[in-house]
């Protein structure tokens, strides 16, 4: 890769994380993606893509694990480039709750933190706070429990009652359905 | 008839079997939790938990759920895991800042493990081959929160020989015991037996190679075979020059130091058999062996 193509791709991933963070209704994604991403790489850590996968690994680990064969994961996983798309990984949202404040969010009682975690929107009966910078419909928002773990992330909609739901785009149950879906696909081809 | 055979055997080896359900435990994170909170969490859900005796951050558990689908589970504050198979990596010992190679890794009971206990600093690389298998270990490490572990998917008997490790973990592929499958007596033999030992000599050579002087290598299975076992450890002494340590363990049974017309090495003994009968565990094996020179 040339150092020309080397800045384009570092470009396109902060345009995609930017673009993340600006659906989650912050006012200053540049400043937030400076602080956590870059923030953290600064601090003995370094953004390494395997495929479409981003992972921030300790510089140590990276440079011990370089050139080993059959490499496929590194480090703490942050997310998934798609396209121009950024595709957050769980510790990705977690790291973000010191900013939460400046982010939309919605806290979900138990029952609904259950159902939300089982691949299931929030409706609005099972949200007992919400945060909302930018309620735009469309614009995407955390999800977190009563304890504020977060437990994912979705769409904010709106129903006909102008009441506020999230659509599930992610959640922390992904972790079990994941390796089913793997198998499905597999077995498809 | 299979079964009297290996009963004779285990006799031999002054041991014997009992048949039971191994009890449920789970191993916390302190990555992610305190114990004490943990315990509290899953005690207001109705699930019972006892602290495993013999190993620290462990409980033993009743639940008239799975707990392997708890809004707990899924944030990585426990590992559901046998409670032998939380020993190797607590014999390793590894310290944070190490090297630290687990060559049959899948599906990552151990390797997070280790990381939880190197508080996520220096380096643990995990090798498993199979696609499936490497994926499964990827998402636990993903869901308990390891940061300083990278996984390689290939041969463990292929690891590049310019990689130096400070420890290793080899908890070798085994035949199982009684209690790992239905019908297990049935299902093995001799050959297989003996076919599995000569892979666990070949990896544990691979392993010595990997090593710094000095470095520790911890190889475990859950066979309670002695051809995978205490032959193993021998050939490590014997042939290898290793020598063997104390594992540190106030469970388990020291290891033989001879089968049928097999003699060990006498330092062999200061491995581990874990007999269910006795432990309340399955079946288990562990040694902790050094490099002494190259």
């Amino acid at each position: 890769m040339s150092s020309e193509d080397a800045i384009e791709g570092q470009a396109a991933v902060e345009n995609a994380i930017v673009g993340f963070l600006r659906s989650l209704g912050s006012k200053r994604a540049e400043g937030l993606f400076h602080e956590r991403v870059e923030g953290s790489i600064s601090r003995n850590f370094e953004l390494v893509f395997l495929k479409e996968e981003m992972f921030l690994a300790p510089t140590e680990l990276v440079k011990f694990s370089e050139g080993m064969n059959g490499l496929v994961y590194v480090g703490m996983r942050r997310g998934r480039i798609s396209g121009k798309i950024f595709i957050p990984a769980p510790s990705f949202l977690e790291d973000l709750k010191p900013f939460i404040d400046e982010l939309n969010y919605a806290v979900l009682n138990d029952k609904a933190s259950w159902l939300f975690l089982c691949g299931r929107d929030a409706l609005p009966n099972g949200i007992s706070r919400l945060n909302l910078p930018d309620p735009t419909a469309g614009r995407l928002a955390l999800v977190f429990n009563s304890g504020m773990e977060c437990l994912g992330y979705g769409r904010i909609e709106k129903n006909g009652e102008g009441d506020v739901w999230i659509r599930n785009l992610f959640d922390l149950g992904d972790f079990l359905r994941r390796e089913d879906k793997k198998e499905e696909r597999r077995k498809r081809q | 008839m299979k079964k009297e055979f290996f009963l004779e055997r285990y006799r031999k080896l002054r041991g014997d079997i009992a048949e039971f359900s191994l009890r449920n435990s789970l191993r916390v994170n302190t990555l992610k939790v305190q114990p004490e909170d943990l315990k509290s969490r899953l005690e207001k859900k109705g699930v019972s938990l006892e602290t495993i005796p013999f190993i620290s951050n462990a409980f033993y558990y009743k639940a008239r759920f799975s707990l392997g689908s708890t809004p707990e589970y899924l944030m990585g504050y426990y590992y559901l895991q046998e409670a032998a198979s939380m020993l190797p990596a607590v014999v390793l010992g590894p310290q944070p800042g190490e090297v630290v190679l687990d060559m049959c890794a899948a599906p990552g009971s151990k390797t997070t493990q280790i990381c939880e206990l190197m508080r996520n600093e220096g380096v643990v690389i995990a090798v498993e081959e199979k696609a499936n298998r490497a994926y499964a270990l990827a998402n636990n490490l993903e869901r308990m929160g390891c940061w300083n572990a990278a996984i390689v998917r290939q041969n463990a008997l292929k690891i590049e020989n310019n990689k130096i490790f400070d420890k290793i973990l080899l908890d070798a592929p085994c035949s199982g015991n009684y209690l790992s499958e239905p019908n297990w007596f049935e299902k093995r033999d001799l050959r297989g037996i003996r076919r599995n030992s000569e892979l666990q000599k070949k990896l544990v050579e691979k392993a010595f190679s990997l090593l710094k002087v000095g470095g520790i290598l911890v190889y475990s299975t859950c066979s309670l075979e002695p051809e995978e076992d205490e032959e193993i450890v021998d050939y490590a002494v014997r042939v290898l020059g290793m020598s063997t340590e104390e594992t540190g363990l106030k469970i388990g049974s020291p290891a033989a130091t001879n089968f049928e017309e097999r003699e060990y090495d006498k330092s062999v003994a200061l491995a581990r058999r874990l007999w269910p009968s006795r432990t309340g565990t399955q079946g288990f094996f562990i040694a902790r062996l050094r490099k002494v020179n190259e």
